[in-house]
């Protein structure tokens, strides 16, 4: 064969050349698919941690709704499978800062809330006195553990501060046989929430007083002769519940309601009436939550 | 030396060879604008279904449910973002809502307006319908769309569900 020494192999170069082309093409088609691939799988991701940190948020908010004093937080928590949680707990003022990172691969997402844990704002049993409370014109008489009302009081006795917003007040009180009790909630000098129990008119009454008005917001039917009587009322937002001796009896939402202030007790029928505890809970609310 | 030219099959072999290049680049030259229009479609449609109804959903969630305005083509409700994309808080905890955030469908284009923003922004483009229906404090946001892209179309809803937690 008498080729040319330089031309010898041409065709071979050629099907080298055409082989390597192809083979980048292969490898732009699978780098292609796995940048497909790595797409989807970060929205993937993106979701989980988006979940994991609102689920720990979530978790956090279930743990201080139990134990109010609640402040450790957690590291890699996994609330969702195959992510982490991070949650840290910031104090700020009397609010808490739940702030939590959710992990899901390398993809990271936060969320937040501020929250307002629960709390006693006020407790008396009246074993050592009555000195929280104000009673216009004379002094608080507590005896044997019981806070003595009506013995020379101009209208009612109150306690707490002007500026209390959402909470739950306890009272145990002994009334007098055929007589009654108004316990007041959220007293401001434009008005307030006050609930009367007449067993004289065999019911029981949530009623708004504002600005020199009085108006009926609920009533039901009770009269129940015992002495010892257990009320609590919770008022939360515009949300007011009144339960006696263990059983809701009045519900109220208010549209426009009143916002804030203490509580008070209104013997009725000017009879001396016996106050053997009185508990005030700030409730637990959650005041914001975002993404940042 | 004698030079001589390639011999039939040579230039056969060649020819061959160099038509399966030219093919071969021509095809990826196709298959690569195939791509960056699917691409370019993908985008466009990821933007309607998923990037923007997610965004408006997040920023619902983060508002209240007694400052929402829903409606048909246009709906509104209170954000308490600033500025710089951080949630203003009061001293008492609460949101301090910085005004009201508007979405708008204006000839197939949704708009959004910020507070602080005196001309709105487009968001996307591709609708036909919007709409965002309260039921029971949740609320459901609803997107139309009608995309005929270069290498796929699509006709039909978006919808999300959010719940406003503030």
């Amino acid at each position: 064969m008498g080729h040319p020494r330089k031309l010898k192999g041409y065709a071979l170069l050629m099907a080298i050349g055409l082989i390597a082309v192809l083979f980048l093409l292969g490898l732009a088609l699978v780098h292609f698919m796995t940048a497909q691939h790595s797409l989807l799988r970060k929205a993937e991701d993106t979701a989980l941690a988006r979940e994991a940190s609102r689920a720990g948020v979530d978790y956090a908010i279930a743990q201080l709704r139990g134990d109010p004093s609640w402040r450790k937080g957690f590291s890699n928590l996994s609330p969702v499978p195959a992510t982490a949680a991070n949650l840290t707990v910031q104090v700020q003022g009397d609010k808490l800062k739940l702030l939590c990172q959710g992990q899901a691969n390398q993809t990271t997402a936060f969320y937040a809330a501020l929250v307002q844990p629960g709390s006693i704002l006020l407790h008396n049993d009246f074993s050592r006195g009555a000195s929280e409370w104000a009673q216009p014109g004379s002094l608080p008489i507590a005896l044997l553990g019981f806070y003595l009302l009506n013995l020379s009081l101009d209208g009612e006795a109150s306690a707490g501060d002007p500026l209390w917003t959402d909470y739950e007040a306890e009272f145990e009180v002994l009334l007098p046989q055929a007589t009654g009790i108004g316990l007041v909630v959220r007293e401001s000098p434009a008005g307030d929430y006050l609930v009367d129990y007449s067993l004289l008119r065999g019911s029981v009454q949530l009623v708004k007083e504002f600005n020199g008005t009085r108006q009926v917001l609920a009533e039901a039917r009770r009269r129940d002769l015992q002495l010892p009587h257990n009320f609590k009322i919770r008022a939360d937002q515009a949300d007011l519940t009144v339960s006696l001796d263990g059983e809701k009896v009045l519900t109220f939402h208010d549209p426009e309601p009143l916002k804030n202030g203490r509580i008070a007790i209104r013997p009725l029928l000017n009879l001396v009436t016996l106050v053997d505890e009185v508990t005030v809970r700030q409730t637990f609310r959650v005041t914001a939550q975002w993404r940042p | 030396m004698k030079r001589r030219g390639l011999t039939l099959v040579e230039m056969m072999v060649s020819l061959a060879l160099s038509f399966t290049l030219l093919v071969a680049m021509l095809g990826t030259l196709q298959v690569g604008q195939r791509y960056f229009l699917g691409a370019l479609d993908a985008l466009a449609l990821s933007d309607c279904q998923y990037r923007v109804p997610r965004e408006i959903v997040q920023k619902l969630m983060a508002s209240t449910a007694t400052q929402v305005t829903p409606g048909n083509s246009t709906f509104s409700f209170a954000t308490a973002f600033n500025q710089q994309n951080q949630f203003q808080v009061t001293p008492e905890g609460l949101p301090d809502w910085q005004g009201k955030t508007t979405y708008r469908l204006e000839q197939g284009r949704l708009t959004r307006q910020e507070p602080w923003e005196k001309v709105p922004r487009t968001l996307t483009r591709n609708l036909t319908g919007l709409t965002l229906k309260p039921n029971n404090g949740s609320f459901l946001l609803t997107l139309n769309v009608e995309y005929d892209g270069y290498t796929r179309d699509f006709r039909g809803e978006v919808s999300m569900w959010a719940t406003p937690v503030n």
